[in-house]
């Protein structure tokens, strides 16, 4: 009896008993949202109230000084769907009084700029100083800064934005 | 000495032009706010239609520090609309710590004069709590001056802080001095609010008001106290309170303690009817007669309050409210229908 079916065999076994692992890890991958932020924003783990203060505009500088600029993707969107709820616990309606009650304040010069696609957001937060945006994990590029939230990655398991 | 000077000023007025050109010039951005109610009324007042007033606001960025906002309205008149400025903040952030700004603002001494103020759209109901009404000026309603303000975070929340000073109420007490101080006497204030991160839109928070205000008896020290609660989810509560101690500085009359208050609660309904909410409102004022300020204007108020809105669009809402007034005189019962709109084109530069 040759070797070589029996090493198949168990490369295709362990490959079965991994699937499982892999593949949730892969759905969870596609369902998380990834925080992206500019090279030089000074953070590489945001707590989730962190997030909060930064997205709601209660903090609207980084640590080095230079002002956050909040890049929003479009409504429709399922990733602005999870931000929406787990960040801010907002619907639609109340996310937008939530801006036009906070520049009426004159506590923000301007709301979120707006971007329409992944790639919008991923090319505005590399070229923005102190942009932060939000996207689907998976597509996420090679060029683009990911932060931690509570020291976790999307994908791994607690991730809080998926 | 001279020549050095003028020799730098010029060169600064060649060189800035090129400097600014290679920034992007600053986007300006404009808001407006508007509304019309239809009023029937027990009460001996104006009723029928009225407009109430068209508000516009100006806000630019002139860098990343250096902010710029501006509020005119139109107010309708029984002969024409009156113009006002009502605000003009010019702000530079240093960080989130700190905020410097000069200019006119809505007084922060109260939770609804600056979060909703002029923008009825804004605002829960159609007009505002009586203790903070621009028909009965209990508090300065606008504050003109120097406002240093900040943001402390501190784990599940956020401290916010803003400290003042300016001219203070006037001989008319309505007015906040805009062509300087009549008594030379500068008001100044304070305040903490402690927003929570967690629970979405709770916010508690304490004010303190200080000035000497002329008046034709002679000058009156006024203290104003006051403390807000509001809670945005998944009930809509608001309610302030709000002492006002004003003690004359001549004259053997002694001291008048005048207290206002409301609460105001309001409940958006589930999502297959989110845009109704209805809501109630008690209002309360308790005046100290004889107050050399007040006069005949803050008079012993009491009133019940309900309404439901509707929100049949973005940017539009349609509100009915029932309104039961207890005053000396001139009391009753109003049934008012409003419909209020902002035009936005600020989320985003788009």
């Amino acid at each position: 009896m040759s070797i070589r079916p029996i090493r198949a065999s168990l490369l295709a076994a362990a490959l079965l008993a991994l699937a499982p692992a892999t593949g949730a890890r892969a759905h969870a991958q596609s369902t998380a949202v990834a925080i992206i932020v500019h090279k030089d924003a000074p953070v590489t783990n945001l707590t989730m109230n962190e997030l909060r203060r930064i997205f709601l505009a209660d903090q609207q500088f980084w640590g080095n000084g230079t002002r956050i600029t909040l890049l929003v993707r479009a409504p429709k969107a399922p990733e602005r769907d999870i931000v929406l709820r787990r960040i801010y616990g907002k619907s639609e309606d109340e996310f937008r009084q939530y801006w036009v009650a906070k520049i009426f304040r004159a506590e923000v010069p301007a709301g979120p700029k707006i971007v329409y696609s992944s790639d919008m957001a991923q090319e505005l937060v590399i070229a923005i100083p102190g942009a932060i945006t939000f996207m689907p994990a998976g597509e996420v590029g090679p060029d683009a800064r990911v932060v931690r939230i509570e020291g976790k990655l999307p994908g791994e398991t607690g991730y809080p934005l998926q | 000495m001279f020549r050095t000077f003028a020799g730098a000023v010029g060169a600064l007025v060649l060189v800035a032009p090129l400097a600014a050109q290679e920034q992007a010039d600053p986007i300006v951005r404009l808001m407006v706010f508007g509304e019309a109610t239809y009023e029937t009324t027990e009460r001996d007042v104006p009723d029928g239609f009225s407009l109430g007033q068209l508000v516009a606001h100006l806000n630019v960025a002139l860098d990343p520090r250096l902010s710029v906002f501006a509020e005119g309205t139109l107010t309708p008149a029984a002969t024409s609309f009156n113009p006002s400025i009502e605000r003009v903040i010019v702000r530079y952030d240093v960080n989130d710590l700190l905020k410097l700004s000069v200019g006119r603002y809505h007084t922060p001494i109260s939770y609804w004069n600056t979060a909703f103020h002029h923008g009825s759209w804004l605002q829960p109901s159609i007009a505002r709590p009586a203790p903070v009404a621009f028909s009965t000026p209990l508090i300065p309603i606008h504050f003109l001056g120097l406002l240093a303000e900040g943001a402390v975070p501190a784990g599940p929340v956020t401290v916010l802080y803003d400290a003042g000073v300016g001219n203070g109420r006037q001989a008319v007490i309505s007015k906040p001095g805009d062509a300087g101080d009549d008594n030379q006497s500068r008001a100044v204030l304070g305040g903490l609010r402690v927003r929570s991160l967690r629970l979405h839109g709770v916010e508690v928070g304490a004010h303190a008001y200080s000035d000497r205000v002329p008046s034709p008896s002679g000058d009156v020290d006024e203290r104003i106290l006051s403390a807000h609660f509001v809670l945005e989810w998944p009930l809509q509560v608001i309610s302030e309170f709000m002492r006002i101690h004003d003690d004359p500085r001549t004259g053997a009359s002694g001291a008048f303690d005048t207290d206002a208050w409301y609460v105001h609660v309001g409940y958006r309904l589930p999502p297959s009817m989110k845009s109704l909410a209805p809501y109630v409102r008690w209002e309360r004022i308790e005046p100290a007669a004889g107050d050399p300020l007040f006069g005949g204007v803050a008079v012993d108020y009491e009133a019940w309050i309900a309404g439901l809105r509707w929100d049949f669009s973005r940017f539009a809402a349609l509100t009915g409210e029932f309104r039961d007034e207890d005053l000396p005189v001139d009391d009753g019962q109003s049934l008012l229908l409003n419909v209020a709109f902002v035009i936005p084109n600020l989320i985003g530069d788009r």
